[in-house]
């Protein structure tokens, strides 16, 4: 009896590691099909196209090195890529096409707030996911529940300690905010994430001056910025104009401390600021000198892949882990990618990315929050030598 | 059934032919009108803002849409039919600019932040039954005393004058026909993308519509209709070429112009086509079979 028992146990034991080895080692089930198909849509053409090239470069080398490994499942994954040229008209077809005819799981993009305003609509009539890398405008996720979803917001949660932060380095008191007023995501910055935060942290805001993007001459607005004598000031502007900005607050030689949002994260800020914008801070989701061996495996990677390009930014950064979120969605949620199951396929990508919490991406740690927008930690970041430093 | 890609595209067409007719009556005085986006602009908005907010059925709004549009192209084209040829362009492209940056900081129709909420109401009924009431009405016209009186105004002015044409009243009148024209297809436009901003009502789409006609052809109405079918078809056939699909899509427009620098539909492509597609029809008896039987 006892040795028919231990013969039964050794037998389960045996069968158990059987079953085990048989499995995957991660435990899904094998899809079905020869591909995963994923769906992009960025405006490649018109003044949009270098950044939409960035983002398809970051999304490009995710495929490229999941495919390399294994793929999904087993299956390689292909991005089927269409270029909107910006336009409301292509956006809203492409995405039916993506949908419809294409049959992708889910489409990553579009890049613009305007595109997205139109597109997540859309997504949201067919039930799939689109998600946007880049489209940083408030309430588009809020608007679009429950299929749109944004890797790119400049959340309270990542400017509140660094805003803290950077006030205290310096003892700051008072402020002036300086807004791009065509800009959505700037005008946003300058005029609803920025006030609270520094009347928080305890700084007077003087003066809210606006320009509108695409000025080139900011003598008038520096000039009286001098006059109100502010400790520090808020550049919620794009990198050409935030560059050109900073520059003129240097040639005036105001003595101020200078901090941007997202925008001026990028390499472009130093390329057209030069020798002007060192010392200016920046509070950003990405970094571009970042150490920590995933992210600046990414990086190398980028730059190795493309040394023509400008280093990858937060765009280029999302879209990559968009991909990888997608991978690790369909691998944890029981999507079978057999044609009749699409729907629920769809459906289960779409909860995987609602509840998706602490990710640790090269564009951050994130979790999305309840209007599918994604909340993260960031750096705050100072040009020294030509470089963006990270300030502790 | 058409599927949800054909159909959008289909919906466009009917858009683009639209817009391409509203620059055509300014067009067929031989006028040009750089600033019909900005008309789109006050037809998508209005028509918009009394949809969401005043609950107005959309029949009645996408008419209020015209009918404002109308209003601001006949205020406008009173100073405007006064200058000619440069500096018309001028004028229409800074009232196109003036429209944009107006609705950019105006805070009742969403300022910088867009305006959305309309309801999809824009179908292929409401697009194609349109452009069959334009078809029509333009067909009508160009047979008119008043459309012959355009085409004079085209080739000599003064002659007309002396004829007893009323020129300022007839170039007048047709600035603010484009002008209803575009603001209803702003409204369509608005109720089927269902968000509206000033960025997309900007200079690059009055030259869009310009290009319809300039490729279509700019003798008959059929021009433009050709001309948007084409221009919105082409980039999406191109699309096999990837990357270098507008390259090539420019390229085809530099040859469309070389071999026809008139457009692609002229007078006589009409007048022989019409007069073939006659010839053929069953209850048309030709001359040479009367005389056989």
């Amino acid at each position: 009896m006892h040795a028919r028992c231990a013969a039964l146990r050794i037998t389960l034991v045996a069968l158990t590691i059987a079953v085990m080895l048989a499995a995957p080692s991660s435990g899904w089930s094998k899809l079905a099909g020869k591909e995963v198909t994923l769906g992009m849509l960025i405006p490649l053409t018109g003044p949009l196209g270098p950044e939409a090239i960035r983002l398809r470069i970051g999304a490009n080398l995710a495929v490229q090195e999941i495919n390399a490994s294994g793929g999904i499942g087993g299956l390689p994954i292909r991005i089927i890529e269409y270029d909107t040229r910006n336009n409301p008209g292509d956006g809203i077809r492409l995405i039916k096409k993506l949908a419809q005819e294409d049959k992708v799981l889910e489409v990553i993009g579009p890049l613009t707030s305007t595109e997205c305003e139109i597109v997540f609509p859309i997504a949201n009539q067919l039930k799939i996911v689109a998600t946007s890398p880049s489209a940083a405008a408030p309430g588009i996720g809020a608007r679009n529940r429950p299929w749109a979803f944004r890797t790119a917001l400049s959340s309270e949660k990542l400017n509140r300690p660094l805003v803290k932060r950077w006030v205290a380095k310096h003892g700051l008191k008072t402020a002036v905010i300086i807004t791009d007023s065509k800009d959505r995501f700037s005008f946003s910055y300058g005029t609803q994430a920025m006030p609270p935060l520094l009347e928080e942290a305890g700084v007077k805001i003087l003066d809210r001056p606006m320009f509108v993007q695409g000025d080139v001459d900011f003598s008038a607005h520096v000039t009286k910025i001098k006059t109100q004598k502010p400790d520090a000031l808020v550049v919620a502007a794009l990198y050409t104009e935030g560059s050109n900005i900073v520059r003129e607050v240097r040639r005036q030689q105001v003595p101020v401390q200078i901090i941007g949002g997202i925008p001026l994260g990028s390499a472009q800020f130093i390329t057209l600021g030069g020798e002007a914008v060192e010392n200016a801070y920046v509070v950003s989701s990405f970094w571009d000198g970042n150490p920590t061996p995933f992210i600046k495996q990414f990086i190398d990677k980028f730059i190795a892949a493309h040394p023509q390009q400008q280093p990858p930014n937060d765009t280029s950064a999302n879209a990559y882990d968009t991909v990888y979120i997608t991978k690790k969605i369909i691998e944890a949620g029981g999507v079978t990618n057999k044609p009749e199951d699409l729907a629920s396929d769809r459906e289960k990508i779409r909860r995987g990315w609602e509840s998706l919490k602490d990710y640790p991406g090269v564009g951050g740690t994130m979790t999305l929050n309840k209007d599918g927008d994604a909340e993260k930690e960031g750096y705050l970041l100072q040009v020294r030598g030509g470089k963006f430093n990270l300030v502790d | 059934m058409l599927s949800g890609f054909t159909e959008s595209l289909l919906i466009f067409i009917g858009l683009n032919i639209i817009l391409g007719l509203s620059v055509y009556p300014t067009f067929s005085t031989g006028q040009i009108s750089l600033g019909q986006a900005g008309f789109m602009a006050i037809g998508a908005y209005s028509s918009s803002i009394l949809s969401t907010r005043l609950g107005v059925p959309f029949a009645l709004a996408l008419a209020a849409g015209g009918a404002a549009a109308a209003l601001v192209g006949a205020l406008i084209g009173i100073p405007a039919v006064r200058v000619r040829g440069i500096y018309l362009l001028i004028v229409t492209i800074a009232f196109n600019e003036i429209v944009r940056v107006f609705f950019l900081n105006f805070k009742p129709t969403g300022a910088a932040t867009g305006l959305w909420g309309m309801r999809q109401s824009t179908n292929l009924a409401w697009v194609y039954g349109l452009v069959v009431l334009l078809i029509l009405f333009f067909y009508n016209v160009q047979r008119s005393r008043l459309g012959r009186a355009f085409e004079a105004i085209r080739q000599n002015e003064v002659a007309v004058g002396m004829m007893g044409v009323n020129i300022a009243r007839a170039k007048l009148m047709v600035f603010a026909l484009g002008a209803a024209i575009a603001g209803l297809g702003g409204g369509l436009f608005a109720h089927y993308t269902l968000f509206i901003e000033s960025e997309l009502f900007g200079f690059p789409m009055s030259a869009e519509m310009i290009v319809y006609v300039v490729l279509g052809g700019m003798d008959t109405f059929w021009g433009p209709i050709v001309g948007a079918i084409l221009l919105t078809i082409l980039p999406e056939w191109l699309r096999l070429l990837h990357d270098w699909r507008m390259t090539f899509f420019g390229l085809l427009m530099i040859i469309f112009m070389i071999v026809r620098p008139r457009g692609l539909v002229g007078r006589e492509t009409v007048s022989q086509l019409s007069a073939f597609v006659v010839q053929r029809l069953p209850w048309q008896r030709s001359p040479r079979s009367s005389t056989i039987s």
